[in-house]
């Protein structure tokens, strides 16, 4: 008789679930006890184990992964060998008692998964903590043993948060933001899309704030400043521009290129300095400060070093604008082995910008500007740039620092030689 | 509205009653021309003489009997106890004869009859004088076992009695008899199984017994001003019980407290308390409680006495600890 693989029912409140992922192919030998599948409740994600043995058949027209199915949907078979698949998939049963698969705690929830652990709990806050939708296994009671009490799960019910519109949980999950958190700074109702981001803001700033300090107390930041002639780059960028119009690289792209090329001749300028160790990075992954809405936000550009120059327009251009939109992922946000902060655009000359730790360095571009210059024995307008390195002289002393800023200077001024080399 | 006693009260349902319906008769030791132990014949006699309030000997099996043979003729005997205890003396023909008469006779025979005598712990008057009895009587099928709690109920209840066809226990407790309260001069009736909710509240509810009704009263008042709202709800009637009533208050308040004078093993707390478990357990926020007198005979040493009924005191106590719960 083949055994039926349903969706389980996993918690009180469970109506259906979404197929994840079968985690044995179909036709696979399948032993009791073997974990066969993903699913995702209201709650979590969950392993499920198979309480039979048998061959994994999966009909035709079997839920896909990613299909939400009621709870007792039938999803596969294990066959005996030689049986015959049955020929139709039976509509769901909805089985309350006994699943046919039972849930395999993930390693965090494992610890409150046993029964026998969870508080005592009066059938009257039993029946309230139902009809509310409380989940009491974590409630402190307030009965005279400790056993949970009306009280107890109506104030938790107070505190939770009150209903959120699905695009707010994705958010706040996307962002690793408790909803609860998001309740706390309102005042009732439901909880939209803006309450997630507002708290995303805060926290922006509160980790903004946390980094900055962590860094102004621990590195030894020295800050070196250097004018270079900024000409030739400004006549590439305006050649760029005839050529490519909106797609054409940007001062910034043109920036992040030449940085990288010069971090690769320059390692220890590329790395971090972690717990008193220099730590050389072999690519370059650059972190560009965007101004986001919610203040400062530096993604990470991955292997700028092999990137062209179009392709780090486009990636560049991708992460400011999911940065802008709120959309940047934490790992967007990490990796980074250098950073890049260009106030240029705010007529800021030379600056002493915090190092991002446990990067070692970091380069302020400032504006791009005409001024009377000695070129070639003569006076005459030059685009002249502002850029201020600052480096952690923990991590590496005055002259290779220097050597590394000379070098982007060089190249700031003659882009053609490192242009041959893309 | 005029003021009467609970004597009174029930006095004038039977003179009422007596009046209109000239198959009521009473039976009992002294309710002749005395007009009764407790005066609930009062005045009667002049009324309708030796026929109708007839005095009898110290013989309460061979009363009982007689009322019991009257009643299946058609006629409507009271029989007045004085005391209850001594009712005991007619277990056989109370329990074999009067609750099952019906039964045997296919319904053919009628049983309307009662038996009426105070009840309860109080006034030194020591064990022989003190028995409450009621879940005995409650346990067996056939019987109507009525605790009037005040003077309007007590009227409404016995007028009920007056018309019932089944034999009906009314049963005054010693402490209530001279108690005063409003009493309307028409004549009411108070339908069997339906419970009095003398007061309203939300926090807990606390059934109580006859003469446990007044104390409970008294203490929801003085905890209202702390903030606690006790729901008090008086059976008035333990066969039948209304459940339904408690099972109501239970819904809203999570807590039960059953306080009654008499024994708890087996008791109307008990049976309370394992139909609201069973029947309302998703609503219980706390374990049913219940306070009860000791289950020893009625001490007659007045602090003995006292020592063995539920006080004010004892009744606080177990409020604030199911509070506490």
């Amino acid at each position: 008789m083949a055994e039926q693989i349903v969706m389980p029912r996993l918690g009180w409140t469970m109506e259906e679930g979404t197929l994840v992922e079968w985690l044995k192919e179909a036709g696979a030998s399948v032993k009791a006890g073997d974990i066969i599948l993903a699913i995702e409740s209201d709650k979590a994600l969950n392993e499920v184990e198979s309480f039979a043995s048998g061959v994994l058949h999966i009909p035709d027209n079997a839920p896909q992964p990613g299909d939400t199915v009621a709870v007792g949907t039938v999803l596969g078979y294990l066959l005996q060998p030689g049986e015959e698949p049955p020929a139709a998939m039976p509509a769901p049963v909805p089985d309350k008692s006994v699943p046919a698969a039972s849930p395999v705690p993930t390693p965090a929830e494992a610890s409150q998964t046993s029964d026998n652990d969870k508080p005592a709990i009066s059938p009257r806050a039993r029946r309230i903590a139902a009809e509310l939708g409380v989940d009491w296994s974590a409630i402190q009671g307030s009965g005279s043993s400790g056993r949970i009490i009306e009280r107890d799960v109506r104030a938790a019910a107070a505190k939770r948060p009150a209903k959120s519109t699905p695009l707010a949980q994705r958010l706040a999950a996307d962002s690793g933001i408790d909803l609860d958190d998001v309740a706390a700074q309102k005042d009732g109702g439901r909880i939209g899309r803006q309450d997630v981001q507002a708290v995303q803001a805060d926290r922006i700033r509160q980790l903004v704030a946390e980094h900055v300090t962590d860094s102004a107390r621990s590195t030894a930041a020295v800050t070196l400043t250097t004018e270079a002639d900024a000409t030739e780059l400004v006549a590439l960028r305006a050649r760029f521009k005839e050529a490519l119009g909106d797609e054409a690289p940007t001062y910034n792209d043109l920036m992040i290129k030449l940085v990288a090329l010069a971090l690769v001749r320059h390692a220890p300028l590329n790395a971090w300095w972690r717990d008193g160790q220099l730590e050389l990075q072999d690519a370059v992954h650059i972190g560009m400060a965007v101004d986001s809405e919610d203040g400062l936000l530096v993604p990470v550009l991955r292997n700028a070093q092999d990137l062209s120059l179009q392709q780090i327009h486009d990636r560049a251009r991708d992460l400011a604008a999911r940065a802008r939109s709120r959309q940047l992922t934490p790992d967007d946000l990490q990796g980074g082995t250098f950073t890049l902060t260009n106030l240029g655009r705010f007529n800021i000359d030379a600056f002493t910008p915090i190092i991002h730790l446990p990067q070692c360095a970091i380069l302020g571009v400032g504006r791009i500007h005409q001024k009377a210059a000695v070129y070639e024995g003569q006076v005459v307008p030059r685009s002249m740039m502002a850029l201020s390195l600052t480096f952690d002289h923990r991590a590496l002393d005055g002259a290779p620092a220097a050597r590394f800023l000379d070098q982007v200077r060089g190249y700031v001024e003659q882009p053609f030689g490192w242009l041959s080399r893309l | 509205m005029p003021e009467h006693t609970y004597i009174e009260a029930a006095h004038q349902a039977l003179a009422a009653a007596m009046a209109r319906d000239e198959t009521i008769f009473v039976v009992g030791e002294g309710i002749g021309v005395r007009g009764g132990n407790f005066n609930t014949t009062l005045g009667l006699y002049d009324l309708y003489g030796p026929e109708r309030l007839r005095d009898t000997p110290i013989s309460e099996r061979g009363f009982v009997g007689l009322c019991t043979g009257a009643a299946m003729t058609g006629t409507r005997p009271v029989v007045d106890f004085m005391f209850l205890d001594f009712i005991l003396d007619a277990m056989g023909e109370m329990v074999n004869q009067i609750a099952k008469m019906q039964y045997m006779s296919s319904g053919r025979l009628r049983m309307p009859i009662i038996l009426r005598g105070c009840i309860g712990v109080g006034g030194a008057a020591a064990t022989h004088h003190s028995g409450n009895y009621y879940p005995l009587f409650a346990h067996l099928p056939g019987l109507r076992v009525v605790l009037p709690s005040n003077p309007y109920d007590a009227k409404g209840l016995f007028a009920t009695a007056l018309q019932s066809d089944d034999p009906v226990l009314f049963l005054e407790h010693k402490s209530l008899l001279n108690s005063r309260g409003e009493v309307p001069e028409e004549d009411y009736t108070i339908p069997f199984g339906q419970a009095a909710v003398p007061r309203t509240g939300t926090d807990l509810t606390v059934v109580a017994l006859t003469s446990m009704v007044a104390p409970v009263l008294q203490l929801a008042e003085a905890l209202a001003s702390e903030g606690v709202s006790l729901e008090v709800i008086d059976p008035r009637t333990v066969a039948p019980l209304d459940v339904d009533t408690v099972l109501e208050s239970v819904h809203k308040t999570g807590r039960l407290l059953i306080v009654d004078e008499t024994f708890a093993p087996c008791g109307i707390g008990a049976e309370l308390a394992a139909q609201v478990v069973d029947r309302g357990f998703d609503d219980l926020d706390a374990p049913v409680r219940r306070l009860n007198g000791l289950q020893v005979p009625t001490p007659y040493s007045a602090p003995l006495e006292a020592a063995v009924a539920p006080g004010p005191d004892q009744i606080a106590q177990a409020v604030r600890d199911l509070l506490a719960e």
